[in-house]
């Protein structure tokens, strides 16, 4: 198992290469266990780059970005100290090749040990600010550390490096506010999300979630709302709806919507109803009638069913 | 794309700082991306940086619209909207002032037909084909065994299942393995792509991403994904579905949530889905020992199978591995068991135990393809319980899928299959068995023996099975189908003995069909469930007038056939792909829905769409003019 640390090491790669820190010798302990516990598949591609890379090396043995990618390659394949060696090597052949510090942290994150990752991505971000992976890793390391505000600042660090965001940047900040129980401020980054990349279902169904689970059951209708009013499939999404209007405690247009749902699942080709998933939706249906037939509104409100 | 503008703006400085101009010259392409109903991408790129001009119109020679860009680029990519759907436009590209390429008959798009239209499909599937121009000649053995395949016909569009450009998938090795290996299909049929490892290894696959326009936005149907990485598309009745095996896809993920909605969206009648690294797969990469092929397994495939997808098509491991039908396999390979993971251990194939259906009540069963060896054949233990065949040969895949019908067939470098299996879905109903695609070239109405009736077909398990009808097509049958049909079943405790079930089969001709009921002393009735039947022809006893026959397995739209000297009769063809003939004015369509053609004079129809159709008048003749 790995050692557990307590105590920050500064990291040494740059002066001592062959004489690794403590930090060194607990990651060779880490690697070694690594290697032990994870089977190797058959890559050819990956052991064919790495014999031709190594034949460059023997062509060019000062090239440090041949050793970066060889030790890629080695990570891949999980060869866990040969990636360590190459990783090193191009490390002392520039000291200034930050990647090998990202690299690293990468490995002790996955190995549950974010504090030792800190310590490396906090030197790495300060010679390399300008991409986002490093503020990435640093989030992943803050949230295992349950450091909620840092984790958060670091995802916005994240989007703020990069040019052409997907989902997952505003997904992964979202989460980070979830769990430091930040809802609100988690609604908004994924707002924002939406506004940026367009009515992304990822993003929209995350945000109707929150919506649910803070009680805003007239943004969650609104955003419902313009989901229906998009093209295909309503059956899923009236039952959604349905189960929102009953929250609301609108009974009655629950019903309607119920009755709506069951209209539009019948409607669909029997491809698509004939699944597991078909029989699921089919089982929502019944019991959401059952619900909400036995309640009524107990608002009295004038918005008509969609 | 903001990644697309960097090398134009490079290719900008550069040429800022040449003495002299640049003569402009195309260096990729033109290729076609993002094929949708009402619009289509035209990418090409140049050498040096100039603005972008696209003419199209319904001929070479007619041009009449034109779309473009006044920025300064390398990278083109001009969209043209308001198409109308399933037409064939031809376009060029070039400046405002030059065309640098179009202006014959090989520079052409045709747009998607509307979602839910039931019409023939055919798709080419390359996997890991990216060592095209490494100068091994293995990707390019691949592409000429299509080409050269008596199965060729210009796809509707074509895909790509990952590591497209061997090895670092950078810019010069992707315009080595796709542009210059694939000029031709590339300017004439869409290419859609899903991202393999190999493509992330440069810059986080900055080459890929500059080379694919994929639909973020659901611009060509199913849900918005908001990323490249992953995203659906509709193309007639078939629902195709793309995920990132290289991303994130842990419960919870961006990508999962959007797949979950984007399933639980779609009506079409077919769903297939796609991707790069395969979650079944002893070949070159082992998905019981590698944990993210493990991991991935779970997380993809109860989403999948719960919606009905029907066909997986992935690449990463380079050998051809194809599965039974199966539902609810999700942990390592030992712990696979046919009885409850599998709908059908057939091999899915009509003229071995018969085709999948997907008809009893429910749409459940997924068949997973392995085609990772497009370019490299690099052998593994090839034993994985799932599979109904595994095979270290190069090739690629065809789909054809024809309203409740999709045919796969995998072809090798010589353009022979190497595989071949059937999905059926539909209600259940009188089962037609068709005798394969044949067609009529003496209609004096002189009978003839029927010689393709040496054949057994093999109906996979279904319930309520009360009538069989096997079709001769436009064939009058004669002879006594009484005696031509035997019909023997089989089932977990062996065969089954119809007659010591106090059940009578009774066969007759009705117009081109032997119709094949059940009875018992209590009157018509169906035959007992849980078995599969096998019918068995003897030719003997049948004949029939019809004509030339092509091998059994022949793809839909190959027929070609010659009426000799009768000008004045009227004659059919069945298995003609009315949409893919060239010349259709002699041609009346009578049934569209079952490609039928009356043939007013004779003459030579061949089903690839650029050749003469009424060439060598007079003339039988079998010979397929290939495409280039
Ligand atoms: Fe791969």
């Amino acid at each position: 198992m790995i050692p557990m640390q307590t105590e920050r090491v500064a990291h040494r790669r740059g002066t001592a290469p062959h004489q690794p820190g403590r930090a060194g010798w607990r990651l060779v302990v880490f690697l070694l266990w690594a290697a032990a516990l994870a089977p190797v598949g058959a890559h050819e591609d990956n052991f064919v780059e790495i014999r031709q890379l190594t034949a460059n090396i023997a062509a060019s043995p000062d090239n440090p970005r041949l050793y970066l990618r060889r030790a890629e390659m080695q990570r891949l394949l999980r060869h866990w100290h040969a990636a360590e060696a190459d990783y090193r090597r191009a490390a002392e052949l520039d000291p200034k090749l930050a990647l090998v510090d990202l690299a690293f942290a990468t490995l002790w994150n996955d190995a549950g040990q974010p504090e030792q990752a800190l310590v490396l991505l906090d030197g790495y971000l300060s010679r390399s600010p300008a991409g986002p992976e490093g503020y990435a890793e640093r989030a992943r390391s803050n949230r295992m550390l349950k450091r909620w505000a840092a984790a958060a600042a670091d995802c916005a660090e994240v989007l703020k490096h990069t040019p052409d965001p997907d989902p997952e940047v505003f997904a992964a900040w979202a989460a980070v506010l979830i769990d430091g129980g930040e809802r609100a401020q988690a609604l908004e980054v994924l707002n924002r999300g939406i506004a940026r990349l367009g009515r992304v279902a990822s993003l929209a169904m995350k945000a109707l979630d929150l919506e649910e689970s803070m009680a805003l059951h007239d943004a969650a209708l609104q955003r419902i709302g313009a989901m229906l009013a998009a093209p295909g499939r309503k059956d899923s999404l009236l039952l959604r709806k349905a189960g929102i209007l009953l929250a609301a405690g609108r009974g009655d247009e629950a019903r309607a919507c119920v009755v709506l749902a069951r209209q539009q699942f019948n409607a669909v080709p029997e491809a698509r109803r004939l699944t597991a998933a078909g029989r699921q939706l089919a089982a929502k249906i019944d019991r959401l009638e059952t619900q909400t037939a036995k309640t009524t509104s107990t608002q009295n409100t004038n918005h008509p069913p969609q | 794309m903001t990644l697309r503008t960097f090398p134009a703006t490079l290719a900008f400085l550069v040429i800022a700082a040449l003495p002299s101009v640049h003569a402009q010259s195309i260096t990729r392409g033109p290729y076609l991306q993002m094929l949708s109903p009402n619009a289509i991408t035209v990418r090409w790129q140049t050498d040096v940086a100039t603005d972008s001009r696209v003419q199209y119109g319904g001929a070479p020679d007619t041009l009449a619209s034109n779309a473009g860009d006044g920025a300064s680029v390398i990278e083109h990519d001009i969209r043209l909207t308001g198409l109308t759907p399933d037409t064939t436009y031809h376009y060029s590209v070039g400046t405002s002032a030059t065309m640098l390429a179009g202006g014959d008959d090989t520079f052409r798009f045709k747009t998607a037909p509307l979602p839910g239209t039931i019409q023939p499909v055919r798709i080419w599937v390359l996997g890991d084909s990216g060592t095209g121009g490494d100068g091994t000649g293995r990707a390019e053995s691949v592409r000429d065994g299509y080409y050269n395949s008596t199965f060729y016909q210009d796809p509707d569009f074509w895909m790509m299942l990952g590591d497209n450009a061997y090895t670092n998938g950078t810019e010069a090795e992707t315009t080595r393995a796709i542009f210059q290996t694939h000029p031709m299909m590339l300017r004439k049929c869409t290419l859609w792509s899903t991202l393999g490892n190999h493509d992330t290894y440069t810059s986080r696959g900055e080459p890929y991403f500059n080379a694919f326009n994929l639909p973020e936005n659901a611009e060509c149907g199913g849900q918005a994904s908001g990323t490249e990485r992953y995203y659906s598309f509709d193309y007639a009745n078939i629902h195709f579905i793309c995920l990132d095996s290289e991303g994130n896809h842990a419960d919870g993920s961006p990508q999962l949530e959007w797949a979950k909605r984007d399933l639980e969206n779609t009506i079409q009648q077919w769903i297939i889905a796609f991707w790069h690294a395969p979650p079944y797969s002893r070949g070159s990469h082992n998905t019981d020992t590698e944990p993210g092929l493990v991991q991935q397994r779970l997380d993809f495939l109860p989403l999948l199978e719960s919606h009905g997808v029907d066909l997986v098509l992935c690449g990463h491991s380079h050998c051809y591995e194809r599965s039974m039908l199966l539902n609810g396999h999700y942990g390592l390979s030992s712990t696979f068991d046919p009885n409850t993971m599998a709908l059908d251990t057939g091999d899915g194939s009509e003229t071995g135990d018969g085709a999948y259906q997907k008809t009893e009540g429910s749409n459940n069963g997924t068949v997973y393809v392995v085609g990772g060896n497009s370019g490299k054949a690099s052998g593994g233990s090839l034993d994985h319980p799932v599979m109904i065949t595994s095979q270290n040969k190069l090739g690629s895949l065809i789909i054809d899928v024809n309203n409740s019908r999709l045919d796969v067939h995998e072809i090798g470098t010589d353009g022979v299959p190497l595989d071949n299996f059937t999905l059926l879905k539909g209600p259940l109903g009188p089962r037609l068995i068709p005798m394969g695609w044949y067609s009529v070239s003496d209609h004096a109405g002189t009978p003839r023996a029927l010689p393709i009736l040496d054949h057994t077909f093999i109906e996979p398990r279904q319930a309520g099975l009360r009538r069989v009808e096997i079709s001769f097509f436009e064939s009058v049958l004669v002879g006594n189908p009484a005696t031509a049909v035997a019909v023997t079943g089989i089932n977990a405790a062996g065969p089954v003995d119809l007659s010591s079930l106090g059940i009578t089969v009774t066969a007759s001709a009705i117009d081109d069909r032997v119709v094949v009921e059940f009875s018992n002393d209590s009157g018509p009735c169906a035959l007992p469930d849980a078995a599969k039947w096998r019918f068995t022809l003897n030719p003997a006893a049948l004949s029939g007038t019809s004509g030339a026959i092509l091998p059994n397995g022949a793809a839909n739209s190959r027929v070609i056939t010659s009426l000799a000297g009768d000008t004045t009769g009227t004659g059919r063809c069945t298995g003609i792909d009315l949409n893919r003939i060239a010349n259709s004015g002699p041609f009346n369509p009578l049934d569209a829905d079952h490609l039928r053609a009356d043939i007013t004079g004779d003459g030579v129809i061949d089903a690839t769409d650029r050749a003469a159709a009424w060439a060598n008048r007079a003339t039988r003749t079998d010979t397929l003019t290939q495409p280039d």
